[in-house]
């Protein structure tokens, strides 16, 4: 038996680290922890709650714009507030993009290095690599000649000896199996979504007024329409707005999914590893106007792989524990608090640094314990897939059938690492493809002379009452995320976030329930426990984010989050 | 004309963190910047930062940094000093400054000349106030960055 220590685990946002014992090239325990903490919650607290959205955006630099959401909607929910239409759809376009964003960046840059071999790509064969580019989709950056430029950059970036975002990658690791071209096609799409950035920052700034960190607003959004003005969103503007859309579409469509695919069928044997706990939550989320509990994406509950027997979601069955976590509750330690009783009191007895192990017997791990109906659940990509196909959702449907199809395998596969990637790629397609939806409607709007994008009915805190309570609901591009808020004399009296990978990364519950990640890992082959590349491809597949996992910066230890760049 | 990118990264919620988005509040206030000069809040992004750089021939990144100074001390490191191999993504920001740097390496078509503006941070945790000496510290980094845009200035005449 062998102890594995993965820490950070790279290629992720914030400090995740997993101790696992490993017998016989397998992994057959794992506990994943949350070594770092920070608290938005203590920096909100009696605040105006219209000025929150500011301040949660800020959590983490990948979902901003979700944090913000979930923030203004848990205020709107606690006064009451209805949204207006093109407020709604606003957000909906910005949130849409988001997604398409990050599902799309997270795959080039942080996963597919899990499946790509980058230095094996200088052996391949431009000829080869253009002709299969073709077979795969009509993308036009496809000669010989284009797939040459990519092979002489890279060659020189290896060559120049600082490997930089390729550092700390196990290249020549032989759980590496693509061709040679597949790794060269892989390299020119992961410098494309670099390029393909552009017009996705342009979109969100357009609506949002700026890229990243766009503008929110309790009761609508703040931008300003206006077909004739230099300073608001003018027609060039919303044709721009087109433009951009369509390009971020054609990389989804032409570029990503195809490509998810194409690595995928190399990997069979991903598709029956790396399975979670079985149960799914999807908030749900993309509204319609005027439809309350119409959801693009909708919300729902799976046990136990039964996609079609979906249950309702209600928040009001989310609870956290902190039994193994370095939190205190101020009464009953073994209880787990619903978010409105929620508290984050920090307490950590783990090890002094250095050290070589967690005590993995008690607590340790920032991260909380979230359970629904006091189980443990996976959300994310999906669950969302699972949830809306078990729903009967048409267009998602089609994608998974069409992705298990070329894939030669069941939807039993989607219980795996790579049913995760590819329920990732499918609702970005579906995600792009709605925004048209959104679009021309905002545009339709637009047209008829309606610029109304926010309601200032209840802006004034003398309109408000004295107590309330709200939730605000979003799915992020990593799962259910929720924001519970209690709004005393004008200020924030409480504020619990409960994020998506704290359901996903989280520790066992005193009935000893493990949390997705954990449950994933076990049984995951393992040829080098120096180079654990295995560990990562499940980890990657769930598109870990601790920054906001974990609450509070560790005032203990006083690690450095600050670059380390010595000359 | 040269085309200039000042970037603030960092976290404003979490103390010293922010001196970088600090340093472009401080040149937005000043206001009468060389019309070739972009300032970019950058915040805690990292990859989303490259649509905003990668047109310039300059890119000054400015972010705080331990490099060992004292609490508030700035130091610039040029192109090659900015290593981008040393210990792994620490950061909390999704990449930081070594990363754009070497994403703007494979990436650009041509690369802009690379400067970062380093602030020793002193308290690194959840505040939305800088300690004293990184906030007496934030004048210097502007007058780092206004001599360097100068000098771009002078140049192109």
């Amino acid at each position: 038996m062998t102890r594995m220590v993965i820490d950070p685990v790279t290629r992720i946002e914030g400090h995740l680290r997993i101790e696992a014992e490993v017998d016989n090239g397998v992994l057959r325990k794992a506990w994943a922890s949350g070594t770092m903490f920070r608290g938005i919650e203590t920096i909100v607290k009696d605040r105006d709650p219209r000025d929150v959205w500011y301040f949660v955006q800020r959590i983490c630099s990948v979902c901003t714009g979700v944090h913000a959401i979930a923030s203004v909607r848990a205020v709107e929910n606690a006064l009451g507030i209805t949204i207006p239409e093109n407020g709604l759809l606003i957000r909906n376009l910005i949130e849409g993009m988001q997604l398409i964003h990050d599902h799309v960046m997270h795959f080039y840059h942080l996963h597919a290095l899990d499946w790509v071999d980058i230095t094996a790509a200088l052996n391949a064969d431009v000829k080869k690599a253009s002709l299969l580019q073709e077979s795969i989709s009509d993308w036009p950056k496809s000669n010989p000649r284009y797939f040459q430029e990519v092979k002489d950059k890279l060659k020189a970036f290896i060559g120049s000896g600082q490997l930089g975002i390729f550092a700390h990658g196990y290249w020549g690791h032989s759980a590496y199996k693509l061709p040679p071209e597949v790794n060269l096609i892989a390299v020119a799409h992961y410098i494309n979504a670099l390029e393909w950035q552009k017009s996705v920052a342009r979109f969100i700034a357009l609506l949002g007024g700026r890229h990243p960190c766009p503008n929110f607003l309790v009761g609508g959004m703040a931008t300003a329409i206006n077909p004739d003005s230099d300073q608001a969103l003018n027609a060039s503007r919303i044709l721009m707005m087109r433009e951009t859309l369509q390009e971020a579409q054609d990389f989804v469509e032409k570029v990503y999914f195809p490509d998810v695919l194409a690595i995928a069928s190399f990997y069979p044997e991903w598709t029956k590893l790396g399975e979670g706990v079985g149960n799914f939550l999807a908030c749900g989320d993309f509204p319609a106007f005027g439809k309350k509990d119409e959801l693009f994406m909708p919300g729902g509950v799976i046990w136990k792989r039964k996609i079609d027997n979906v249950k309702d979601f209600d928040q009001k069955n989310v609870s956290e524990y902190v039994t193994r976590s370095w939190y205190t509750y101020s009464d009953d330690q073994a209880k787990a608090k619903h978010p409105f009783d929620g508290e984050t009191n920090p307490k950590y007895t783990g090890p002094n640094p250095p050290y070589d192990f967690l005590d993995v017997d008690g607590k340790y791990s920032w991260i909380k314990a979230p359970r629904y109906e006091d189980k443990p659940v996976e959300v994310g990509p999906l669950a969302r897939v699972l949830i809306a196909y078990g729903r009967g959702h048409k267009q998602i449907r089609e994608l998974v059938d069409k992705g298990t199809k070329q894939l030669g395998v069941g939807n039993a596969a989607l219980f795996s690492t790579l049913g995760r990637t590819l329920a990732r790629s499918v609702e970005t397609v579906a995600v792009a493809d709605k925004m048209w939806e959104w679009y021309d409607k905002f545009v339709a709007n637009v047209s008829a002379g309606n610029f109304v994008t926010a309601t200032m009915e209840k802006w004034e805190p003398r309109t408000w009452p004295a107590e309330a309570l709200g939730v605000g609901l979003a799915e992020a591009p990593r799962g259910a995320l929720g924001h519970w808020i209690k709004i005393k004399n004008g200020k924030v009296d409480r504020y619990q976030i409960v994020v998506s990978t704290t359901w996903n990364a989280s520790p066992p519950d005193p009935k000893g329930q493990i949390g997705a990640y954990e449950a994933a890992l076990v049984g995951t082959p393992v040829a080098d426990p120096a180079k654990p590349v295995e560990v990562l491809r499940t980890i990657h597949s769930f598109d870990p984010c601790i920054a906001c996992a974990v609450h509070v910066y560790d005032a203990v230890h006083q690690k450095s989050e600050a670059e380390v760049i010595m000359p | 004309m040269t085309k200039v990118a000042v970037v603030g990264l960092g976290n404003i919620l979490m103390g010293d963190d922010g001196a970088g988005v600090r340093v472009i509040e401080s040149l937005e206030r000043l206001g009468s910047l060389p019309g070739n000069v972009s300032l970019v809040r950058g915040e805690t992004a990292g990859i989303a930062i490259l649509p905003h750089v990668e047109e310039a021939d300059l890119v000054i990144l400015i972010d705080s940094v331990r490099f060992g100074g004292k609490y508030g001390e700035v130091r610039v490191f040029r192109d090659e000093e900015i290593q981008t191999d040393r210990a792994p993504a620490v950061s909390m920001h999704d990449v930081g400054a070594k990363d754009l740097v070497s994403i703007l390496r494979l990436a650009s078509s041509h690369l802009p000349r690379l400067l970062l503006v380093g602030i020793e941070p002193k308290n690194v945790s959840s505040s939305v106030l800088l300690s004293p000496e990184v906030e007496s510290g934030l004048k210097g980094a502007v007058k780092i960055v206004l001599a360097e845009i100068g000098g771009e200035e002078v140049k192109e005449k």
